[in-house]
């Protein structure tokens, strides 16, 4: 019996979109479960059944796995997107942890947007031109040197964590990643990588 | 045994203590190397040498790697700290960002603080008051259920160790804060007993953080 896979998350790319380019990539059959929003009925229903009352949470023979990046650290490792040597799944996990930091950060320009906040243009500047900056480089430079993906010739989670993220800073400016030639030609080889293509060229459009 | 490991750290607790408690649960001899903070602020060499631009880093062979959580999953793995199959790791894994959603509630307070943030009192109180309630009560209900006296598995991982280092911090801001948690109480203590980490938290010198 195959396994039976269920992705539980709101109709958001938001916390579980890495698992979905991850099994995208993998070909894998799942059910991408996009549950009603935090205030729906079906959500409060659902809370107490899950591990820690958040999503997403992945099921996989209705065993459940909650955190985001956890999930992602275990559906990576299952179909060999993790590195090739425990070092490398070492730097795998802290890139990962990387872009999870500043992407908290990014979290405030969302909230900022949701509350329809006076002050959405200011965080949104702060963001892109200050507090984004240094990680930005950061990963410019860790992917010199001609390498293709930030462990080498192939493509880890790390890279789709990554990528998720550019995207989202390009679709709050689209100009934010000119100065970053490299992390520009990593998301575009992503982008055409088998399985994500096609995956994003049927993904539900949702605004974060 | 691994290969000899340096770790840079600020002199606290803070996100080096975890590492320090699974290499000294595993009996693994490393180089405890205390950065001064003044001098990580004037001296811009010592950024660039870290890998990410932060502390804590390990340095492995000439190899070095950032990220706290990076680096304690990578030595916990190599010690029988991190979970016996791959099922177990990924509990161990979502338990430490689950204390890691919670950590982030303590550094705010910190930051608060240490900036003297006329708020402080206020974010204090909501934290011991409210933000930690729900974490409390899954750390006993995940006990009650696990039975072995630790959150996964038959024994202890990594995740008791960031629980536990977490449920210190609480007591030191409030001395009666697991006082009407006895089973947390008994927990802490397990821990604390561990072999390597009972002789550590003997001879630790204190830190404010
Ligand atoms: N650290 C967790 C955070 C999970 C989280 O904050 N989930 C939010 C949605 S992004 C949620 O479930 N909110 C609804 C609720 O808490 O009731 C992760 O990375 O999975
Ligand atoms: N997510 C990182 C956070 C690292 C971090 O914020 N480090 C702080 C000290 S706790 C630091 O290096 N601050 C000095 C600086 O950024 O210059 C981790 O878990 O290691």
């Amino acid at each position: 019996m195959p396994e039976k896979i269920v992705l539980r998350y709101f109709n958001v790319r938001g916390r579980a979109e890495v698992a979905r380019w991850i099994l995208a990539y993998a070909g894998q059959d799942y059910l991408d479960d996009r549950v009603e929003g935090p205030q729906s009925t079906q959500w409060k229903e659902l809370k107490d059944k899950t591990p820690f009352g958040q999503l997403p949470v992945l099921e996989v023979d209705g065993k459940m796995l909650a955190q985001s990046r956890t999930i992602g650290r275990y559906l990576a490792h299952k179909y060999g997107l993790a590195g090739t040597s425990k070092w490398e799944h070492a730097q795998v996990d802290s890139i990962v942890d990387y872009i999870d930091e500043i992407d908290n950060c990014r979290v405030k320009y969302i909230q900022a947007c949701m509350k329809r906040s006076d002050d959405v243009e200011n965080v949104k500047a702060t963001f892109l031109q200050k507090e984004v900056v240094p990680y930005l480089q950061k990963l410019e430079n860790l992917l010199g040197g001609g390498k293709s993906y930030f462990c080498g010739d192939e493509p880890t989670w790390a890279d789709f964590a990554v990528v998720i993220f550019l995207d989202e800073v390009a679709s709050m400016s689209s100009d934010a990643l000119a100065p970053y030639e490299n992390l520009r030609a990593l998301s575009e080889r992503t982008h055409s990588l088998k399985g994500i293509k096609e995956y994003l060229s049927k993904r539900p459009a949702t605004k974060f | 045994m691994g290969s000899p490991v340096t770790l840079y750290y600020f002199d606290g607790r803070g996100r080096g203590e975890v590492i320090r408690w699974i290499l000294h649960a595993a009996g693994q001899n490393f180089k405890d190397e205390r950065v001064d903070h003044a001098e990580w602020v004037k001296n811009p060499q010592m950024k660039t040498k870290s890998p990410l631009g932060q502390l804590p880093y390990i340095e492995v062979n000439g190899k070095t790697l950032g990220q706290s959580h990076a680096i304690g999953r990578y030595l916990a793995r190599q010690h029988g700290l991190a979970g016996k199959d791959a099922w177990e790791e990924a509990e161990v894994d979502a338990l430490v960002d689950f204390t890691e959603d919670i950590y982030k509630g303590w550094i705010n307070w910190l930051h608060a603080k240490m900036e003297n943030d006329p708020k402080v009192d206020d974010i204090r109180k909501q934290f011991l008051t409210a933000d930690i309630v729900p974490y409390l009560q899954q750390y006993e209900t995940i006990l009650g259920r696990n039975k072995s006296g630790y959150l996964v598995g038959q024994g202890p991982t990594w995740a008791d160790f960031t629980a536990v280092g977490f449920l210190d911090e609480l007591v030191l801001m409030d001395q009666s804060i697991l006082t009407s948690h006895p089973e947390l109480q008994e927990y802490v203590d397990r821990v604390h007993n561990l072999k390597g980490i009972k002789e550590w938290l003997a001879k630790r010198q204190k830190t404010e953080f």
